[in-house]
């Protein structure tokens, strides 16, 4: 057992007080951000923080699963003393096709949070937060990325609610984390498939639905789910992995639903019980296409082109018509 | 009869696309027959009596990277081939994508990496590596002398890029081989393969 000692805490402190680092840093195709929803740290009190990985247009990183290939992100901390770092919230993922095989991660951009619990009293007056964060980035070829990512916040006694940017994107991040409660979920495995019934938390009426497992070797990623509505209730089969694991006990995972009301996601943990249900019928392999930012950019751009182009026309037959 | 040999065609058709092929654990390996990077052809079948250990490669891959950057792969090549195994070092990237090589390219990348396979075969139609449902660079098969897939997964229990993971992890290639040449049961017979995606 190692007991820090005050020697070995005091090199700790330099250590992290002398870490070299940027909040932000840049690989090929992704930029690294460590955010937190607040200008100062308040001791006691638990900071929430997040990573922000903004990638190149048609580039991903992963989720937590990644499918039939891939690797997630990861995140080691540097904290000053006291300081504890919770486990990364995973946002709901989206799913890529790639040459028959089926990953799951995240395009664009992700904020993933990250909670961390600070000591009830702080000697300085500023601290040190270093992350150090390996992701592998993919498009046809994969190239692995990391980022060192230092951030300096002062220790005050209260917090300044306004004006700070990032507040907004963590809040935002964790408002569309996965529900934890409000749905029925049910799960049911046999050797035709494993299956997932559920009714929403939401008034909302499915339309598709696609179940994105936390364990390896349970499902076939490249099969397509089946999706179909049971009465009160809305069931996804999945094919098993040809090597699936039939020891499981429990179903984990994010059940994603498209429905009238939007996409709505919740955190599935439930226990897995023997059955035998019947696949339901197939649904596409990729979910339902929502426009990227970039093609909002592009459909705006559009339109501001045309009114440039036509206002000046009316506005001269207007005045010729005078 | 016309119209049960359409209804018994559509059927076939129905049942071979939507099977996806893979190796199972404890069945049969799927028979194949490819060429060597000297252009010879070899048969899974003609090794019957053997232990044979397929691994899918791709040298632009970062994870095949690490296993041959921190000299693993080349290292469990020499041991096991020493104890009679037949290593087949596989590539199915298609000709045009990252890992692709022809039969010079793959005598050239195995001899820069001092790589130490029975063989080294060319796949580039991707038709053996979909038959195995081979997924990621590595993905890793070991077949026993019966021709039972005995392991289907992983090279070892670390997912990531880094060499350093190396010495910690633990292979389970080496673990099914050791495993069942000792003549006990394989602990753990299949997991999810970690690399890039195998470029079909």
């Amino acid at each position: 057992m190692l007991v820090p000692t005050t020697a070995m805490v005091t090199a700790l402190a330099l250590l992290v007080a002398s870490w070299p680092g940027a909040a932000r840093a840049k690989s090929a195709n992704v930029e690294a951000a460590l955010i937190v929803a607040g200008d100062a740290v308040i001791p006691g009190l638990p900071l929430e923080a997040g990573i922000r990985l903004r990638m190149t247009p048609g580039w991903h990183v992963y989720w937590k699963n990644p499918g039939d290939s891939g690797l997630p992100p990861t995140v080691s901390w540097i904290l000053p003393e006291g300081f504890r770092a919770g486990p990364i919230e995973w946002p709901a993922p989206t799913r890529f096709l790639d040459e028959g095989l089926v990953t799951y991660g995240y395009h664009d951009e992700v904020v993933l949070p990250i909670r961390i619990e600070t000591p009830g009293s702080l000697p300085g007056d500023s601290v040190a937060l270093v992350a150090r964060v390996d992701w592998l980035e993919c498009k046809d070829i994969c190239v692995p990325g990391s980022a060192t990512l230092r951030l300096d916040l002062p220790v005050k006694a209260e917090p300044r609610l306004r004006g700070w940017a990032s507040r907004h994107t963590i809040e935002r991040a964790r408002s569309q984390l996965p529900d934890t409660v409000g749905w029925f979920l049910q799960g049911e495995s046999g050797p035709r498939s494993v299956s997932l019934s559920f009714i929403p938390a939401r008034h909302n009426k499915p339309r598709s639905a696609y179940f994105y497992a936390d364990e390896p070797l349970l499902v076939d990623y490249a099969s397509p789910q089946g999706f179909e509505q049971l009465g009160q209730l809305w069931r996804v089969t999945m094919k098993p992995d040809p090597n699936a694991n039939r020891n499981l006990d429990r179903l984990t995972g994010v059940l994603v639903v498209d429905g009238t009301g939007g996409s709505h996601s919740v955190r599935v943990d439930v226990p897995l019980r023997a059955g035998d249900p019947a696949p339901a019928p197939p649904q596409p392999l990729l979910p339902p296409r929502t426009p990227s930012a970039a093609a909002y950019v592009a459909i705006l751009a559009a339109l501001a082109i045309v009114v440039a182009l036509l206002v000046p026309r009316i506005v001269r037959r207007r005045t010729h018509h005078n | 009869m016309k119209r049960m040999a359409s209804l018994a065609f559509i059927l076939l058709f129905a049942s071979v696309s939507l099977a996806h092929a893979a190796a199972i654990v404890g069945q049969r390996a799927p028979s194949f027959e490819l060429r060597d990077a000297d252009g010879k052809s070899v048969k899974l079948d003609s090794y019957r009596g053997k232990y044979v250990v397929l691994e899918w490669t791709n040298f632009g891959c970062p994870f095949v990277g690490k296993q041959y950057g921190s000299g693993n792969m080349q290292s469990l090549q020499k041991k096991y081939t020493e104890q009679g195994v037949v290593w087949l070092t596989i590539c199915s990237s298609a000709k045009g994508k990252q890992g692709y090589v022809d039969g010079a390219g793959a005598k050239e990348g195995m001899k820069e990496r001092d790589a130490a396979p029975t063989r080294f075969l060319l796949d580039p139609k991707g038709s053996v590596g979909k038959s195995y449902g081979a997924k990621t660079t590595p993905h890793m098969f070991v077949i026993d002398p019966k021709g039972t897939v005995i392991y289907n997964g992983a090279i070892d229990d670390k997912p990531s890029t880094n060499k350093d993971d190396v010495p910690t992890a633990k292979n389970y290639v080496a673990a099914a081989l050791d495993e069942s040449m000792a003549g006990a049961k394989v602990a753990t017979s299949a997991t999810q393969p970690y690399g890039c995606s195998v470029k079909y």
